[in-house]
């Protein structure tokens, strides 16, 4: 079972999802407002914007997560390839297959690190034992993580540091080989080396998976990503290739912002 | 003067034990503890030695007899640990099933909120009461007669509001970015529960459905109300046998006018002793066993 090459069913600049007019709460406080924006193929989209607007819940609507939450619901249309995620005719855990998701805070599962990268392959039904231990070893390598955990494949993920659980769910995103990366501060307790590893592995992925990058570092939005999005208090401010975003912001809040200078 | 302080004062009474337990308040506390053993200890020996004439393979392996001596508790030792592997089996899995659909299920929340309350008073009520309840429903309406399987069925409803609450508590104890990290990888609800949170729950899960069972089955209240008596000759081969069982056989022996029985009735107390004493070492290692797998 060879992983197959994915197919681009969309040209380069054609979207992957697109997010329109949808608003989103948690019980009666709204936190996405009349967002509409569209997340290129085999392209990154960095997410960008102050604590608390939005951000997380719009990476968790476009794998239907929030689904999960009580109290959370949204209005809107968000399509993938065209067809409404939230249509009847859509089983949600197929969806999810395709869109993976690296969180926040890091969540490894209980288990050793080697049934952590498995658990999404097992899942799919790939239990060859051969298939399992070569893509263990190659999704570790693309996080660069093998080196430090390849005498200890069976011991506790819960045992590793904070920066190797982060890498790990990061191959666990990767082992499964989704269409869509929703990549959640991906690198916000690693060293400076393994970001700089992380963000040339988002570059390379690039070729063959349409990324969703949330970051608190404007450097980084600048280095990885080729489209920039602003949001603020729930609504976003200004999307633009990132070139252009850095370097010629419309909205002068989105100025303030990547500038260091804003206000809330 | 300052105004009074909160964090002042705690600071100050945190000194203050500390100077205290370096001198007195350590040796009291490690005194108490101590003299709190050795009387669990003493009583013990007591029974051993009340006991000891007893403590025998004939006394294990022996059936009952009006004769002190010759009484053996075989057929009560059996009947107690047919009822633990059955009260088990009986409460455990709908206990579980009933705590995950609590936890998960898509429940009205009001009605769910209403379910939780009536559990805590169902785990409250005495247990003479499951004993006239299980004797009207098992024994009468269902015709089930006094028999294990009625016995079984009285002592599972009686443990199950605490194993459902125990349950409860340990699948809310994982966190739940777990189930959702299952979930984003394309698992079904269910799939991240069985694979994900119950793995993770099931050292709590064990320990608390254990200890609420050997709770269970060492009661002897609901069961004489049930209609079990002493003196049974056979042990039981199957769940619709009449039986005894250890507490019951105790409490029939210390009843007992003649001083000849008290040495049967402490040996048979030491025997039900080492079951709870296996059975919670059991739920232990088990325990154990899973922390080290998992690191919780
Ligand atoms: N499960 C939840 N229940 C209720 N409110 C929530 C929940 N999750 C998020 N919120 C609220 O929604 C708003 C947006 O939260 P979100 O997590 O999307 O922010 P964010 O942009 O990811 O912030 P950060 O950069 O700090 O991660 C916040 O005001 C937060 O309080
Ligand atoms: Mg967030």
């Amino acid at each position: 079972m060879d992983p197959q090459p994915l197919e681009r069913t969309n040209p380069p600049l054609g979207e992957k999802i697109s997010v329109s007019e949808v608003n989103a709460w948690y019980g009666a406080q709204q936190v996405l407002f009349d967002l509409s924006m569209g997340i290129r193929t085999c392209a990154v989209t960095a997410i960008i914007g102050p604590s608390g607007c939005g951000k997380t819940t719009l990476l968790r609507l476009m794998n239907r997560l929030n689904d999960r939450v009580p109290g959370a619901r949204m209005t809107g249309l968000i399509r993938m390839d065209g067809r409404d995620i939230n249509g009847p005719d859509v089983h949600v855990a197929e969806l999810r297959k395709r869109v993976g998701m690296v969180f926040q805070k890091p969540n490894p599962f209980p288990g050793s690190i080697f049934d952590n990268v498995t658990f999404g392959l097992k899942i799919r039904g790939m239990v060859m034992r051969s298939f399992l231990n070569e893509r263990v070893e190659r999704t570790l390598r693309q996080v660069h993580l093998w080196d430090e955990v390849k005498d200890k494949l069976k011991s506790s993920a819960l045992n590793l540091s904070g920066g190797q659980q982060q890498r790990l769910c990061l191959a666990r995103a990767l082992a499964v080989e989704p269409t869509v990366l929703l990549m959640d501060e991906p690198a916000s307790s690693l060293d400076p080396i393994n970001t700089a590893r992380i963000e040339e592995l988002i570059l390379q992925l690039r070729a063959q998976h349409t990324i969703v990058i949330v970051t608190h570092n404007m450097q980084q939005a600048g280095r990885t990503s080729d489209v920039t999005a602003f949001l603020h208090k729930g609504r976003l401010i200004e999307l633009a290739d990132t070139a252009t975003f850095f370097t010629n912001p419309k909205s002068p809040s989105t100025q303030d912002y990547i500038t260091g200078r804003f206000r809330l | 003067m300052r105004p009074f302080s909160l964090f002042e004062f705690f600071e100050r009474m945190e000194r203050w034990v500390a100077q205290l337990g370096r001198g007195g308040l350590a040796l009291l506390v490690r005194l108490m503890t101590i003299t709190i053993i050795l009387l669990a200890l003493a009583w013990l020996g007591y029974l051993f030695w009340i006991g000891q004439a007893r403590l025998n393979t004939e006394f294990l392996f022996g059936f009952n007899s009006v004769v002190a001596r010759k009484a053996g508790v075989y057929p009560a030792l059996m009947g107690s640990l047919w009822l633990l592997l059955m009260v088990f089996l009986l409460s455990f899995p709908p206990g579980l099933a009933i705590a995950v659909h609590l936890e998960r299920g898509r429940t009205n929340r009001r009605i769910k909120h209403l379910i939780s309350l009536n559990l805590s008073n169902l785990a409250g009520i005495p247990s003479v009461v499951y004993g006239l309840a299980g004797l009207e429903i098992f024994a009468r309406q269902l015709n089930l007669g006094v028999c294990l399987m009625s016995a079984a069925l009285t002592l599972a409803l009686m443990a199950l509001p605490t194993v459902i609450i125990t349950c409860r508590e340990a699948i809310r104890r994982v966190p739940a970015e777990l189930e959702d990290g299952a979930v984003a990888l394309g698992a079904t609800p269910l799939q991240a529960l069985w694979f994900q949170t119950l793995p993770t729950a099931l050292p709590g899960i064990l320990s608390g459905v254990m200890l609420s069972i050997s709770r269970v089955v060492g009661e002897a209240a609901p069961l004489l109300v049930l209609g079990a008596v002493a003196f049974v000759p056979y042990a039981p081969s199957s769940v619709w046998d009449y039986f005894t069982l250890l507490p019951v056989q105790i409490f029939y022996w210390s009843n007992q006018s003649q001083p000849d029985f008290a040495p049967n009735a402490a040996a048979a107390v030491v025997i039900l002793l080492g079951i709870t004493l296996i059975f919670h070492l059991f739920a232990l290692w088990i325990r154990n066993r899973w922390k080290e797998r998992i690191h919780l």
